[in-house]
């Protein structure tokens, strides 16, 4: 007897608790509409500068290589998501928080942080820059 | 008059209990007694930030188009907002303090041993819910600071296998630090671990007055005690008039400020670090892979929590060396790391 009213205890429980865990979770965004956004204008950037903005609602970044290329990756940091800072002193990110350093192409070069600055795909069409996520992820 | 309304009461609720209470209740005296202020003045700074806090939720607004601009305005604007503000954020600072005091205080009286075993972990809680506190009252001014350190604290929990994401998840709101981690962090604030610090603190508070203060081995043989109502009552209220007039010389001679506004999408700047009482964590995920730090603090503190059942010899009233040198082990690698990060960069 005892063991039949704890299982409709349980049971009941889970059924308040179910629709609340979800409820706590946030829906996630459909990534569609925002996978490819306008960054800036060709011509305007400097040569060894990066430009800030926001990519899938997180910080990304759009360097201009010295060579006059650009390349983009995402700025937050792989360790515990602080925004990483483009050093044009030597062509790197530095994470303020707690010191991990990536190379221009995402790369580690220096802990805590492991695993790699994710990178985004360029593309010029005219005279604007769009930023956009990769088919095959890098 | 009194006399009348004393009656009153004791006719519909008989008081005698609360009488024989008041007139019983003993504190003991001895080499040690003077940390047993430190319970009392916890209880009167976690009132002081009730009260300061919820004047401050009048002016509060919690979204990111206008929070830092609501507590700019009890600043510069609202008449003493600037000592409501002042007061919350000191007494913050010195509320953790005082609870870190507390319990390395009975931590080495071992005033955990039998019965007090639940008070002890009560207490331990009571400190987590106190640093969630100052957590998540941190982003509240909606500063790059505030930002940047909000960021980290939501982010280490991923680290957990299987349920780290979700928490990070649960705390963030959305996909990164945003509106809805401002909403979820002020209600947290606010609501739920207010609710929760009532309930614990009671408990703590009332089973501290069911078993009465605990007397440490080494004077167990010593028998003096004042009465409580009213002398150390009276004692307990000077401390807590001089906690507040140190409170109020930090407050008038550095008042809280506010630093500049987020911009979520610029750097987070250098030579960023959190809170004094957080730099042992923050020192430790610097210098240890995240994995090593994170899981070692996190079983050191679930060995804090059930110490009273792990240190067998003090609950059979015995000396316990070992785990006076466990804390003290803790005590001073909190402390070293501290200092290490005030010392680097
Ligand atoms: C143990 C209790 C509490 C602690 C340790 C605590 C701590 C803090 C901290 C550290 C801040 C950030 C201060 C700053 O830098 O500006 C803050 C802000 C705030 N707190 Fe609390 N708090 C407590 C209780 C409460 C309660 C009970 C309420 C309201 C019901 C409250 C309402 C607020 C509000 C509205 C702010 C934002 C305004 C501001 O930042 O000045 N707090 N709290
Ligand atoms: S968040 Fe970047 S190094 Fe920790």
């Amino acid at each position: 007897m005892n063991r039949i009213l704890g299982g409709g205890v349980a049971i009941v429980a889970a059924y308040i608790l179910y629709p609340v865990i979800r409820f706590l979770s946030p829906p996630s965004v459909a990534l569609g509409e925002q996978s490819k956004v306008f960054v800036t204008d060709t011509g305007i950037m400097k040569r060894n500068t990066a430009k800030y903005f926001k990519f899938l609602d997180e910080p990304a970044v759009l360097v201009r290589l010295p060579n006059g290329t650009y390349t983009s990756l995402s700025a937050k940091c792989t360790h515990l998501g602080c925004t990483v800072q483009f050093r044009s002193d030597g062509d790197y990110f530095h994470c303020a928080c707690h010191g991990s350093e990536f190379a221009i192409t995402g790369k580690v070069m220096r802990g805590p942080a492991v695993l790699p600055l994710p990178k985004y795909q360029v593309s010029v069409s005219g005279e604007k820059i769009f930023v956009s996520v990769p088919i095959e992820p890098a | 008059m009194k006399q009348r309304l004393v009656g009153f009461f004791d006719e519909r609720m008989d008081l005698s209990a609360l009488r024989r209470w008041a007139k019983e209740k003993s504190v003991p005296q001895h080499k040690h007694s003077f940390w047993y202020y430190f319970g009392g003045l916890a209880l009167f700074l976690i009132t002081l930030q009730i009260i300061t806090g919820i004047l401050l939720a009048l002016y509060y607004s919690p979204n990111p188009a206008y929070a830092h601009e609501s507590v700019k305005y009890v600043m510069e604007t609202v008449k003493y907002g600037w000592l409501i503000r002042s007061i919350h954020f000191w007494g913050a600072n010195f509320l953790v303090a005082v609870v870190f005091i507390h319990m390395f205080s009975t931590y080495f009286m071992k005033a955990y041993r039998k019965p007090r075993e639940v008070m002890w972990i009560l207490g331990v809680l009571i400190l987590g819910l106190v640093l969630a506190f100052t957590f998540t009252g941190y982003l509240l001014p909606w500063t790059t600071l505030s930002y940047f350190a909000t960021k980290v604290g939501v982010n280490t929990p991923s680290i957990m296998p299987i349920l780290g994401r979700f928490i990070t998840r649960i705390m963030e709101g959305g996909r990164d630090v945003g509106a809805a981690t401002l909403t979820r962090m002020f209600t947290l604030h606010t609501v739920i671990l207010p609710l929760l610090a009532v309930l614990l603190i009671t408990l703590h508070v009332l089973l501290s007055q069911v078993f009465g203060s605990s007397v440490p081995l080494s004077q167990a043989n010593k028998r003096e005690a004042i009465k409580f109502f009213p002398n150390f009552l009276m004692r307990d209220a000077a401390v807590w008039a001089g906690g507040l007039a140190i409170l109020l010389a930090m407050v008038t001679m550095f008042p809280a400020g506010l630093g500049p506004k987020v911009n979520p999408v610029m750097p987070a700047p250098v030579g960023i670090k959190p809170e004094w009482y957080f730099l042992f964590v923050f020192e430790t995920l610097r210098r240890f892979p995240e994995t090593i730090a994170i899981g070692t603090i996190t079983l050191a503190v679930l060995v804090w929590l059930i110490v009273p059942f792990l240190d067998r010899r003090a609950s059979r009233n015995q000396k316990s060396t070992f785990f006076t040198l466990f804390g003290a082990a803790v005590l001073v690698y909190m402390i070293s790391m501290t200092i290490l990060a005030y010392l680097t960069t």
